[in-house]
């Protein structure tokens, strides 16, 4: 294999990890995932590994960013080591009335 | 809750907290030790938020939630968030600012949500500790 076809293979793959409150998935190191693969995939196996039953209403982020799960790492434009920040959403405020 | 179920919850549900975690949020751990969850949130150019959590009695009752200064005074004003979990009234109990979210005990005790019962929601992943910390967490950064 050569350097070029070598390198073109390794663009059809991300690493990820998925990091939430109840742990990380891979508990060490990076998932290899394809890069055309839905985000949602490896979220949903990362909340099977880690024991978390409902994620709906959870928001995923890379850098800082919101992702779109339902599109793929690439159309996410996420590539190389990627690591995911799992969790829920800002919580719904209360809005307690200020007059008491 | 019995003292040493609530403990076994307490811990099962903090060791998740690992490095990365706290690297990508910009938490620093204050306190582990049950009962109290004391994590404070940075950002770069920010003053840190100190949040700390009294989980007596986790999980028939929800924590109760302090915000504390970052060198653990407790705030006695705050900056609202845009949705209004971070709450800058007084609450009626306690006569702090306070967290006004599913999830926090002063949430659950004031007399605007006293029929919102904590047993809706206990149980639920969004609803662990790491769960309410994260609802917070998401609600000062847009702050």
């Amino acid at each position: 294999m050569d350097k070029d076809q070598s390198v073109g293979e390794k663009d059809h793959f991300v690493e990820v990890s998925v990091v939430t409150t109840s742990g990380s998935y891979p508990s060490q190191g990076f998932e290899q995932a394809p890069s055309r693969q839905k985000v949602k995939i490896l979220l949903e196996a990362a909340a099977r590994h880690l024991g978390i039953v409902d994620t709906s209403g959870w928001v995923a982020t890379a850098n800082g960013k919101e992702i779109k799960i339902d599109l793929s790492f690439a159309d996410n434009a996420l590539s190389g080591q990627v690591e995911i920040d799992f969790g829920p959403r800002e919580g719904g405020g209360g809005n307690a009335s200020l007059v008491f | 809750m019995h003292l040493l179920s609530s403990k076994i919850k307490f811990d099962e549900q903090t060791r998740g907290f690992g490095e990365n975690l706290l690297k990508i949020r910009g938490w620093r751990i204050h306190s582990f030790e049950y009962p109290v969850l004391d994590v404070e949130f940075t950002f770069p150019q920010r003053h840190g938020l100190r949040v700390r959590m009294i989980c007596d009695n986790w999980d028939d009752d929800p924590p109760s939630v302090q915000l504390l200064s970052q060198c653990g005074d407790r705030l006695v004003t705050v900056k609202r968030d845009p949705v209004g979990v971070i709450n800058e009234g007084q609450h009626p109990h306690t006569g702090y600012p306070f967290i006004c979210m599913r999830g926090s005990r002063e949430y659950h005790t004031h007399s605007s949500h006293v029929t919102d019962h904590w047993s809706n929601y206990r149980g639920k992943s969004s609803y662990d500790l790491g769960g309410i910390l994260s609802q917070i967490w998401r609600a000062w950064m847009k702050t």
